[in-house]
């Protein structure tokens, strides 16, 4: 799907950070991949985010926006999982790759 | 702790698996017994059980609903959790475990393997869609898994029905299947470390993306095409539901009428017949009416929902339903109340919040269902002028403008029953989308068969049996028709001082304000049955000969004795409208709503709300339309 260069966490600027720099899953653009470093949610919430799979040291990559610009889908583990923004920033994330 | 429901001899065999796994294809292969299979997460919720003889043992094996994890997050999954720890009364907790793992998805399904296998019963692990992972390009090495886990492992094609023998030779002997020396860790971090390595352990190739997925993908959830074929699902959508099923539904309106009258010259005139043709034959007519549009509405959803494309529906809309409170699967469920409010509400198991589920349920009836459509049709074909603005009709902008309040409505409030009375959801929104996978045509047929049934279960029952009381309501008590009455007069006479029409004259205090009379109070109450029901009633009301150009008449030509008014002015065919778009007079619905939410709690607050809002709205509706047309009549 190309560059999306509306965005405004792109202003961020990713790619150039240091690798172990931890951020908010919301925060990176579909094609990028990255690494759970933790999930700052409680129960239930932290319960079912495990169970899809979003663990420590599991890695997601952002496969795309709604056209509305949210949920995001991400694919880990095998599977292809939509999460509202809200709950992609409690995941945490470190070693952003595009 | 009870065993109460397994005969002795019989092992009890639970098939566990996260949604989407193809557990449900595995268990109607094994069992032969056909059961419901979809594409979109969390559509296997009813509890289904079926008998196997396999290594001379008879097995009954249950098909638990699918979940992402044994520590319970939506109601699914509390289902399995208490079942597994046998505290469901009457049926017994499996004594031994399938686990269904779909092998592209392994590397996630580990995290349920190891949760299952702490429970400590005989488990075996049983690998679907072997075919999809090696067109994928993925190995996996199974004899290294088995060791690695320390439990039998089997690989299987449910649909084609390979490796299905290997499966019935191994669940004969639970008792003989390995167990591991040490179980997994529990906690999720641990899990999660332990399933990485066994992964990597076992791993020969990864497999690649699903190709169609993403080709497919990148068109249906494009920001342009996706919305375009959204919009294109919809009217099609539409157009099935009431077009396309319109034929059918007059021909078996037609039908159902003449084989009642065949019936009514056959037998002798009495009480016996009238029950049977006015009452029975009616009641049944009124139920099989439906069924051409939810055949269709089930053939449509099925289909779409195997394939894979409601789920990606509900991707789009979700930002839009998140507006208001609740999340896209709602939009589904909604989707299909245009229909009927009753598949609407079953649609409602797809929601893992209970809070969402609740609200979508709660607000379904307001979306305008089939039933509505003769009522509106007949009152604008008999009171709106049927003239032109500019391109468009004005009857047919009368039924948008019904259709838009319905369902602006609903999504009103659905957002002030969920911020102010059933609170915010503790679950928050996640879903999978599964790959696209073609349901085969078999399967689709199945679906239909089994809903269609449902639905002639739960609302025909109810429908067929206030239909029958109805006509009791209608009949009794018979009095004598004044000297010289004509057929039609006397009908009427019997009706005004029937119990229903009693009610209606009861109730006249409290419709008055709403410009209703008590011929309109005997409809409403009629259209308990189903809202399309106060056509007939009306029609006997005005002894008209038929539903169509003779009620037409009759209801427009209506004085009111005393005032010398129509009865039926602008005012009150506008406000009456208003109400059949608020209320909920849906024996049928309550009925569905009490067993999906387990209480008469919820039923009878959607009821209230909805008559109040019905009330006040067609209070409103007609004081408005009097000033605007004092002189009244349209």
């Amino acid at each position: 799907m190309g560059l999306d260069l509306s965005d405004p966490s792109d202003a961020t600027g990713l790619d150039s950070s240091n690798p172990s720099d931890v951020t908010g899953l919301d925060g990176l653009r579909p094609g990028q991949y990255a690494e759970v470093a933790s999930v700052e949610a409680q129960p239930p919430l932290a319960t079912r985010l495990a169970d899809l799979g979003f663990c420590p040291g599991t890695r997601v990559q952002v496969v795309r926006r709604a056209p509305l610009g949210d949920p995001v889908l991400y694919e880990l583990r095998g599977c292809q999982i939509a999460l509202r923004q809200g709950e992609a920033s409690l995941i945490r994330v470190r070693n952003v790759t595009s | 702790m009870t065993s109460a429901t397994a005969p002795s001899g019989a092992l009890r065999l639970g098939l566990i698996g996260s949604p989407n796994c193809g557990k449900t294809t595995l268990f109607n292969a094994l069992t032969g017994l056909r059961a419901r299979v979809g594409n979109y997460p969390g559509v296997t919720v009813e509890r289904r059980e079926g008998l196997v003889e396999a290594a001379g043992r008879r097995i009954e094996v249950v098909d638990l609903p699918g979940i992402y994890g044994l520590e319970p997050v939506s109601p699914d999954e509390e289902v399995v959790s208490r079942l597994l720890a046998g505290e469901v009364d009457g049926i017994a907790p499996p004594d031994a475990l399938l686990v269904v793992a779909d092998a592209c998805a392994l590397e996630r399904s580990l995290l349920l393997v190891a949760q299952v296998m702490a429970l400590g019963r005989p488990t075996c692990l049983v690998l679907t869609m072997v075919d999809e992972l090696a067109a994928r390009g993925g190995r996996i090495d199974v004899p290294r898994l088995e060791d690695a886990l320390g439990i039998p492992v089997l690989s299987v094609v449910g649909h084609r029905g390979l490796g299905l023998d290997a499966v019935r030779a191994r669940i004969g002997s639970p008792e003989a299947w390995p167990s591991p020396a040490v179980p997994p860790p529990q906690g999720a971090a641990e899990r999660a470390g332990w399933a990485d390595s066994i992964y990597s352990h076992i791993v020969e190739q990864r497999a690649g993306r699903h190709r169609a997925t993403e080709a497919v993908d990148r068109v249906v959830l494009h920001p342009v095409w996706g919305s375009l074929l959204f919009a294109a699902v919809m009217v099609t959508f539409f157009q099935a539901i009431f077009a396309w099923a319109a034929p059918a539904m007059e021909a078996i309106d037609g039908a159902v009428g003449a084989f009642g009258e065949t019936l009514r010259g056959a037998l002798a005139p009495g009480l016996f017949r009238d029950f049977l043709v006015d009452g029975v034959i009616a009641g049944v007519g009124s139920v099989v009416i439906f069924l051409p549009q939810i055949i269709l509405l089930f053939a449509l959803l099925s289909t779409l929902e195997n394939f894979g494309y409601m789920a990606r529906a509900a991707f789009l809309i979700d930002r839009v339903m998140g507006r208001i409170g609740l999340e896209g699967r709602s939009f589904v469920a909604l989707l299909s109340s245009y229909a009927c409010a009753i598949p609407g509400i079953m649609a409602t198991r797809g929601i893992p919040s209970p809070k969402n589920r609740l609200v979508t349920i709660l607000v379904s009836p307001l979306m305008t269902c089939s039933a509505r459509l003769p009522v509106y049709t007949l009152l604008i074909a008999a009171f709106v002028p049927a003239t032109t603005v500019g391109p468009l009709g004005v009857q047919g902008l009368v039924l948008l403008s019904l259709y838009l309040l319905g369902t602006v409505s609903a999504l009103l409030a659905a957002a002030v029953l969920k911020r102010w009375v059933v609170g915010e959801a503790s679950l928050p929104f996640y879903m999978e989308l599964p790959p696209y996978r073609v349901p085969t045509v078999r399967l689709v047929a199945w679906q239909v068969w089994d809903r269609a049934w449902a639905f002639l279960r739960r609302a025909g029952t109810i429908i067929l049996l206030v239909s029958m009381v109805l006509w009791v309501l209608l009949t009794f008590p018979r009095s004598e028709p004044p000297a010289g009455a004509s057929e039609g007069e006397a009908a009427r006479h019997a009706l005004e001082h029937s119990i229903a029409g009693r009610i209606g004259h009861g109730i006249e205090p409290a419709i008055a304000p709403l410009g209703f009379d008590w011929k309109i109070g005997v409809g409403l109450v009629a259209s308990l049955a189903a809202r399309e029901v106060i056509v007939s009633t009306l029609a006997q009301i005005y002894a008209a000969t038929d539903e169509d150009a003779s009620l037409r008449e009759a209801i427009r030509a209506d004085v009111d004795p005393r005032t010398g008014e129509p009865v039926f002015d602008a005012a009150t065919v506008a406000s009456l409208l208003v109400f059949f778009v608020f209320a909920l007079q849906c024996m049928s619905t309550l009925a569905v709503m009490r067993r999906e939410t387990a209480s008469w709690r919820w039923p009878a607050f959607a009821f209230g709300y909805l008559l109040v809002l019905a009330w006040g709205a067609s209070f409103v509706t007609y004081r408005v339309v009097s000033l605007v047309s004092p002189s009244g009549g349209a």
